[in-house]
């Protein structure tokens, strides 16, 4: 039966870095650090005020030199918020505000180390900053009759071996005849609810397994929720806003018009002089004409894909230069540009799998979408990841070759499957593919099982956009919640595109697209090209949808 | 000297003792390699008991002489010298949490001397504990040694200040005119710095016969509780704990009470669970 000191070794950062300071905020120390601080490592950076303990801001990424784009400090997050947690104990719902009242230690490290095999529940990863908020909330016992009011868990309770049930433990024991005589007191002493939440931001360094083949690099980033009772509970709600800024603060060497100024560390101000509809030269390799370059979009936009179950094999042509990652062999369902309001149940345990829905497909032969049904693995929802990010226009040669055709969508293209610049990536899926790390959850923890979902088996995930660069994770359970047993929520984390694995494959990629050779020169070096002819195929004066949009109607052959 | 507190059969009493501090100090005059020696603790010593009043004393004077007191807290103690390869350091943390070995406690008060009492343990061989021990010793040379193990230790305590002439509630000084605690935690025989304290003693027309209270240290008490207990005549009736938690019933001779159940059929108490059960005998003087 463990105290807090042995529970929270199993926190992602005490696990890197076992060592890490931490101040106290529990008992009278609740007035300690009133105000916001600065976080920074070596490329990540944020603020953290425990006044408002539930939120981080102004998260930036310091990227270094890439062909692509110079050295900056990006906006990755406006704010993420941990939203309260909602739990049902014995009938009666509880509401856990991640607030500084119920904060006991915040927990930071500038480094540390996840080693291969060392946990069953992290991947290897090096720890660019990371933190750690604990924090505890017990029933006061001593609250008004027939109301629900929480306290903070008091230290001491925290140092005793039975803080928390280990876990599987049995249901509480047979409580003792309880007998008094006329010169005896019997004190009976009844313990509450009592729940530990820990709130971890660990920002990682770049590494090159988030996709499969280790195909691009990324830094990951954990804002993950590990959640703990003494009880076992019937309920459990959580959500954690992303927010992204609604414009890309990402500035791109080529000339053009570069982003406004901006403070990373400043709130973002939407009404800053600047036009977001400006596009501005990002380069693609840095070849070619300067001022006939890829443009970037600065307003960020938000699409969902689904990996297709049989796209294992596709991500090995992608740095096979004739068979691209066309979007209709890697991907079964696609959404972009999503509108505020628009939620989808992304996982859960009543999905049993099997024979799916349809997928359509462009058969340029046969000149029409043909119908696939789908093999859908147990729990897996209706997308798999979701990418905020802006999109890319082509080249102005290109699009002064086809002016006026409006239908070859070269203004506003997606970058995916991998994205080369400024996209935050979320994936709660994966293919089915050979890396471990791209394995979902089974009974027993996290990368267990191949195309399995990436969280815990009883747990349904709704994702929500509160706004074109902002989504909500919302997930809920009602079993599997035993006593002394984390539930983790936000395991899979989420990362930042940097760059692809080796910068020799995008360039090799590009350099070898014979499929845009019909298109002007500007095309052979252009990201924007790539992307558009993984999304379209050429029909005439007409992009065709290689994978037609979720929900879009099939068009008349 | 006459007191009405010679006509007080029992008091209650509530005592925690708070203790936390940190210090680090470096050798004066010993330069870049001056020997550092540090010292910190956090810990609580608490407990909730009765005292009777002894018959037949010149004073006032309450007494019961098998209290249990609940300890949980931690000290670190280490010293370092040196850097580089003739860089040293040696340090020792010690862990408890639970209950003492019951000892004896007595409150006595002084009528004649401005009503001064002295509240304190007796029995310096009483109130043991068992701490876990960690302690290393490692060099820049590379020596390095670690060793896990237990180790006994006493708690003793002495509170003085005045009572009011008049018996009532009495709430014990933060600061009072003289307090001496010793406990395994702190390097000196005494705490380092002089303990937080709070708690108070109550008085009660007898024993009561359940006491219902949270599982902390302080056992805080859960005010109007509802509870089912068998009676002696066979019969289960429902009672009300008071404001302190408590549940008196008249009892004489060799009556027996068994508390079936704490009724949680509202919250907050339908949050909670039993967590622990212990009887405090204060048998009848002869």
């Amino acid at each position: 039966m463990p105290n807090l000191d042995a529970l929270l070794k199993d926190t992602m950062l005490l696990t890197a870095a076992p060592g890490a300071p931490w101040k106290d905020f529990g008992g009278d120390k609740v007035h300690a650090e009133a105000s916001a601080t600065p976080s920074a490592g070596a490329r990540w950076a944020w603020t953290h005020d425990p006044g408002n303990a539930g939120q981080v801001k102004h998260l930036t990424y310091h990227q270094l030199d890439t062909p692509w784009y110079s050295e900056q400090v990006v906006t990755v997050l406006d704010e993420l918020v941990w939203h309260p947690i909602e739990l049902v104990h014995r009938g009666t719902a509880l509401t856990l505000e991640l607030s500084k009242e119920f904060l006991l230690r915040k927990y930071e490290a500038s480094s540390g180390s996840i080693a291969a095999k060392k946990s069953r529940h992290w991947i290897p990863a090096d720890i660019d900053r990371g933190m750690l908020l604990v924090f505890g909330f017990q029933v006061n016992l001593r609250g008004p009759g027939g109301a629900v009011t929480l306290e903070p868990i008091p230290r001491e309770v925290l140092d005793r071996a039975d803080f928390m049930p280990a876990p599987g433990a049995p249901a509480a024991p047979k409580p003792p005849v309880m007998k008094v005589k006329p010169t005896e007191t019997g004190t009976l002493q009844l313990a509450p609810l009592r729940v530990l939440v820990c709130a971890e931001f660990v920002c990682c360094k770049e590494r090159n397994d988030y996709v499969p083949h280790s195909l691009a690099r990324t830094a990951r980033f954990r804002p993950h929720l590990m959640l703990m009772s003494n009880r076992p509970l019937e309920r459990m709600a959580a959500k954690v806003s992303i927010r992204r800024p609604p414009m890309s603060t990402m500035a791109h060497h080529g000339g053009g018009v570069p982003p406004a100024p901006h403070d990373p560390h400043a709130p973002h101000d939407p009404h800053a002089p600047h036009d977001p509809h400006a596009p501005h030269a990002m380069g693609g390799p840095r070849s070619g004409d300067p001022d006939d370059q890829d443009e970037m979009l600065h307003e960020m936009s938000t699409g969902m894909w689904t990996d297709s179950n049989s796209s294992a094999l596709a991500w090995d042509k992608i740095a096979n230069t004739v068979h691209p990652p066309f979007w209709s062999s890697v991907f079964s369902r696609v959404k972009t540009n999503l509108p505020t309001g628009t939620a989808f149940l992304m996982a859960s345990p009543d999905i049993p799998g099997g024979p799916g829905f349809l997928a359509h497909t462009w058969n340029p032969s046969m000149r029409k979408y043909v119908a696939h049904q789908q093999d859908l693995k147990p729990r897996q929802g209706y997308f798999d990841n979701i990418h905020v990010a802006p999109a890319m226009r082509a080249p102005k040669s290109i699009r002064r070759a086809v002016a006026g055709k409006k239908g070859l969508k070269l203004d506003d293209i997606i970058m995916a499957p991998f994205c080369i610049h400024d996209c935050l990536h979320m994936h709660w899926r994966w293919c089915p593919a050979d890396e471990p790390w791209l394995w979902g959850w089974d009974e027993t923890g996290p990368y267990a099982v191949s195309g399995a979902p990436h969280i815990p088996v009883h747990q349904h995930l709704r994702v929500e956009l509160e706004s074109p660069h902002a989504f909500a994770y919302c997930v809920r359970a009602d079993k599997g919640l035993e006593a002394g047993r984390w539930q983790y929520i936000l395991h899979e984390g989420l990362a930042y595109g940097t760059n692809t694995s080796e910068e020799w494959k995008g360039k090799a990629m590009l350099a070898a697209m014979e499929f845009l050779s019909s298109w002007p020169s500007a095309a052979m070096s252009s990201w924007a090209m790539f992307y558009w002819t993984l999304r379209y195929w050429r029909f005439g004066d007409q992009a065709m949808d290689r994978l037609l949009e979720d929900g879009a109607p099939v068009p008349p052959t | 000297m006459p007191s009405p507190w010679f006509d007080v059969p029992y008091v209650f009493c509530r005592l925690r003792l708070t203790v936390s501090h940190a210090f680090r100090k470096k050798e004066a005059g010993g330069g870049a390699d001056a020997l550092v020696t540090s010292h910190s603790t956090d810990y609580v010593v608490a407990g909730t008991f009765r005292l009777q009043r002894m018959r037949d004393s010149l004073r006032p004077y309450f007494s019961n002489p098998k209290v249990s007191l609940r300890v949980a807290g931690w000290s670190l103690s280490g010293m370092s010298s040196g850097s580089g390869e003739s860089a040293f350091e040696t340090g020792t943390r010690k862990d408890f949490a639970g209950s003492t070995t019951p000892g004896p406690v007595i409150l006595e008060i002084y009528p004649d001397d401005k009503h001064q009492a002295n509240f304190q343990t007796q029995d310096d061989n009483a109130f043991e504990i068992k701490l876990a021990t960690h302690s290393w010793e490692r060099s820049g040379a590379g020596f390095n040694q670690e060793a896990r193990d237990t180790e006994e230790g006493h708690i003793s305590f002495l509170i003085q200040q005045p009572f009011p002439a008049k018996p009532g509630e009495v709430r014990l000084q933060d600061k009072p005119p003289f307090v001496l605690l010793n406990t395994p935690f702190c390097l000196a025989v005494t705490a380092c710095e002089p303990p937080r304290i709070s708690g108070s003693f109550r008085l009660t027309p007898g024993l009561p016969a359940f006491r219902i209270v949270d599982d902390t240290v302080d056992q805080n008490p859960i005010p109007h509780c509802r509870v089912r207990v068998q009676c002696p005549d066979g019969v289960a009736r429902e009672f009300v704990a008071d404001d302190a938690g408590e549940i008196f019933i008249p009892r004489s001779g060799k009556d027996v009470y068994t508390l079936l159940e704490v009724l949680e059929d509202a919250a907050p108490l339908c949050l909670s669970r039993p967590a622990g059960w212990t009887i405090e005998a204060m048998p009848d003087q002869p």
